[in-house]
């Protein structure tokens, strides 16, 4: 058996990584899970967390806000609403933005309020993932 | 007969016109260079999500979610009509208002009222004058880049007006982008979603559902995914709708400049016609001045 399959990791707006890896860790919405070749067809969705890739040249560690993969046979696609690897994230501005966030907190019956605790929870996602990856 | 004073103040203007043309026709170029690459980024999302979809609609019996649901009798419609903000890009605007106006009276038995929704200040312009119920108008969507964001309440919108049964189902007019030099206008049904992949499988062997693991439960995905998927396609449709304004403005412009520069020869040669007219006109007055005088 092989020991790589194809991963698709694509956002709305840009195609972050495509190619062969060797193992996928993905943020699933009822927690995370690792894909290894020849896994069984599945499809999951996502929430905000850290999603991590191994190619030929190491481990690759990124913020994923939600979204869905797909696994089937030999490829895998991660449809993500959002992205961001690591090396390009700042903790320090992050948590200023986390601040800002948390200071202007809707009411739970507002209508912004799922939207709000999305952008809170993807935000605080990216920071622990920027801490975690200095 | 024009004086030449007047000829070469026309020639003057003529030029700054085409200044102006070009100038706007590199910026178009430059923009839609830039929305291209944007369209192209997002297609690998949309088609991913289009098979996930399919694959996942195809398992699941009809009627399983509202998205799918296809109602009988007259129905109500709601047509986004999706325009430009900024005029001067051929005839874009024109053909999506014909396009639209067209489908609406080719439909009239089809449907039991048709209520618009419009995007782009042309299309605001166009039907304030016109006797058609307008649910909504959302102008300068993307005021500097397209972003998935903005397009979010438009489908919240959309989804809810056909959820709550206000429109059965959800049509677009837009501009289809094919290439620099073609757009064309379509017309695209959002909701309720056509079940492709479940058709064709309706003949032959049912599709084994259970080689999938779904992760939570297959329902509640879906329940998840389609909303996406309809935010999504209305992405790319805007996307392109958008790329074709600047593509179809680049083209207008380009034509304006050689008009102007076809102009400006044309005027030239009046000019250089009228100049010498003049100067033979003058010499004649003076030879007739000197043979007088003899």
């Amino acid at each position: 058996m092989a020991d790589t399959f194809l991963l698709d990791l694509v956002t709305p707006e840009r195609t972050l990584f495509s190619g062969a890896v060797q193992e996928l860790v993905a943020p699933g919405l009822l927690g995370e899970f690792g894909v290894l070749p020849g896994h069984a067809n599945m499809l999951a969705e996502l929430t905000a967390g850290r999603l991590i890739y191994r190619d030929g040249s190491g481990e690759k560690l990124m913020a994923a806000a939600g979204g869905f993969a797909e696994v089937t046979g030999e490829r895998v696609t991660v449809l993500l609403d959002d992205a961001v690897y690591a090396e390009d994230l700042d903790a320090a501005s992050l948590g200023r933005e986390i601040e800002e966030l948390e200071a202007a907190a809707p009411q739970p019956e507002d209508e912004g309020y799922v939207a709000w605790q999305e952008r809170l929870r993807w935000k605080t996602a990216c920071k622990e993932i920027a801490e975690q990856g200095r | 007969m024009a004086t030449l004073r007047d000829i070469q103040r026309r020639i003057q203007s003529v030029k700054k016109t085409a200044q102006i043309t070009k100038a706007m026709q590199m910026v178009a170029a430059a923009r839609l260079r830039r929305l291209q690459e944007a369209l192209e980024a997002t297609r690998p999302y949309a088609d991913k999500m289009n098979q996930v979809v399919e694959d996942l609609v195809g398992q699941v019996e009809g009627g399983t979610h509202p998205f799918l649901e296809e109602r009988e009798g007259p129905r109500k419609l709601d047509l986004l009509v999706v325009s430009s903000d900024r005029g001067l890009c051929g005839g874009l605007n024109t053909n999506v208002f014909r396009k639209a106006r067209d489908f609406i009276a080719e439909n009239r038995d089809a449907y039991a009222s048709v209520s618009l929704y419009l995007i782009g200040q042309k299309a605001k312009d166009f039907y304030k004058r016109r006797d058609l119920p307008v649910r909504q108008a959302k102008t300068h969507l993307f005021p500097d880049r397209p972003q998935f964001e903005a397009i979010k309440p438009i489908a919240k919108d959309l989804v809810e007006s056909f959820l709550s049964g206000e429109a059965d189902e959800v049509g677009i007019v837009f501009t289809r982008f094919r290439s620099v030099m073609t757009q064309q206008t379509a017309y695209l049904s959002l909701l309720p979603l056509q079940k492709r992949a479940a058709e064709e499988t309706d003949g032959g062997e049912p599709e084994e559902a259970g080689d999938y693991i779904y992760e939570p439960s297959r329902e509640a995905l879906l329940a998840r995914l389609l909303p996406r998927y309809v935010e999504m396609r209305l992405f790319l449709i805007m996307l392109e709708s958008l790329t074709s304004e600047f593509a179809a403005r680049m083209t207008a412009m380009d034509s304006a400049t050689s008009n102007a520069k076809e102009m400006i020869d044309r005027l030239t040669l009046t000019f250089n016609r009228a100049r010498q007219a003049a100067i033979t006109k003058e010499l004649m007055d003076i030879v007739n001045g000197a043979e007088a005088l003899q």
